[in-house]
């Protein structure tokens, strides 16, 4: 059991993404986004939310699909789309980590922008629309009424 | 008074007072005023006044037992360690940051947008996957 979840937790630790994130992160037509847990317990469970958000060349949406590849081997697929064989957008749920909480790993391929999310929370896999929506409705809020969340 | 105090005192010399007369003749010479020639025992009794003093302070300064001293020094040391982790954790804790072409956004309402967008774009429902279903969902219903 101790070693199960040790081994868990060191696969969430390791993840491929992570290295998108710091590959990608900081570069022109780069957008890197992380988002405190301060913030998103005020209209949601997910406790941690990493985006990238980068204009797409064949380069950088090989390493990510080669890194999602990697990370989503014997996971959860909650969602998929796929064209011509290629992932246009994808949700896929990784297990608890150390701390209990669930992750996800969110990918979308769209009008030549890519978005690659990693987020974790503490729901079950199957709320994970419902937590992105309040997420959302959240920021809405918050972006219509101009209120600095801290 | 003073013929009272001369028989205690040769009682005394001859160590044959009660402890209520060693408490007079302690007291008498702890006043101001004493007889010229009992002041020459005045130091005896006051010494041992003094000493009385000394041991009182002596006993008052082991009230505080070494292990009692240990288990203060050890809640301080638990303390100091519990607010370190506490400290440590809370540094530890993601903070909301922002890097736009590599440079770094502080301004809140910039992160706020750009948080929505980064929901949107993973959030909301694609027009394929609706098209898709509704081919499923056709092709049971011809």
């Amino acid at each position: 059991m101790l070693l199960t979840v040790t081994i868990t937790a060191s696969a969430q630790d390791g993840l491929k993404i992570k290295d998108i994130f710091d590959k990608y992160g900081k570069r022109e037509g780069s957008v890197l986004l992380q988002l405190s847990s301060d913030v998103l317990s005020q209209g949601s469970n997910i406790t941690s939310y990493k985006s990238l958000i980068l204009d797409e060349t064949t380069q950088n949406r090989m390493d990510i699909a080669e890194a999602l590849k990697d990370d989503i081997r014997g996971k959860l697929t909650i969602s998929e789309v796929k064209k011509d064989g290629v992932i246009e957008s994808g949700s896929y749920y990784l297990g608890k980590d150390k701390t209990n909480n669930n992750g996800f790993i969110l990918y979308k391929n769209k009008g030549r922008k890519i978005t690659l999310v990693y987020l974790k929370g503490n729901f079950p896999s199957g709320h994970l629309d419902a937590e992105l929506k309040k997420l959302k409705d959240l920021f809405i809020y918050v972006n219509n009424k101009r209120i600095k969340l801290q | 008074m003073m013929n009272d105090i001369d028989k205690i005192l040769e009682k005394y010399f001859d160590g044959e007072t009660s402890l209520e007369e060693e408490k007079i003749l302690r007291q008498y010479f702890r006043q101001p005023e004493i007889e010229e020639r009992h002041k020459m025992y005045a130091p005896i009794f006051n010494f041992f006044s003094q000493e009385r003093k000394e041991a009182v302070i002596e006993k008052k300064k082991k009230k505080i037992p070494v292990y009692a001293w240990l288990s203060i020094a050890a809640s301080i040391l638990i303390l100091l360690t519990i607010k370190s982790v506490h400290t440590s954790m809370e540094n530890d804790a993601p903070k909301s940051m922002l890097y736009i072409d590599g440079k770094k956004i502080t301004n809140m309402q910039t992160i706020n947008s750009e948080a929505l967008i980064s929901i949107e774009n993973v959030s909301e429902v694609d027009a394929d996957v609706i098209d898709s279903q509704i081919g499923i969902l056709d092709s049971f219903t011809e």
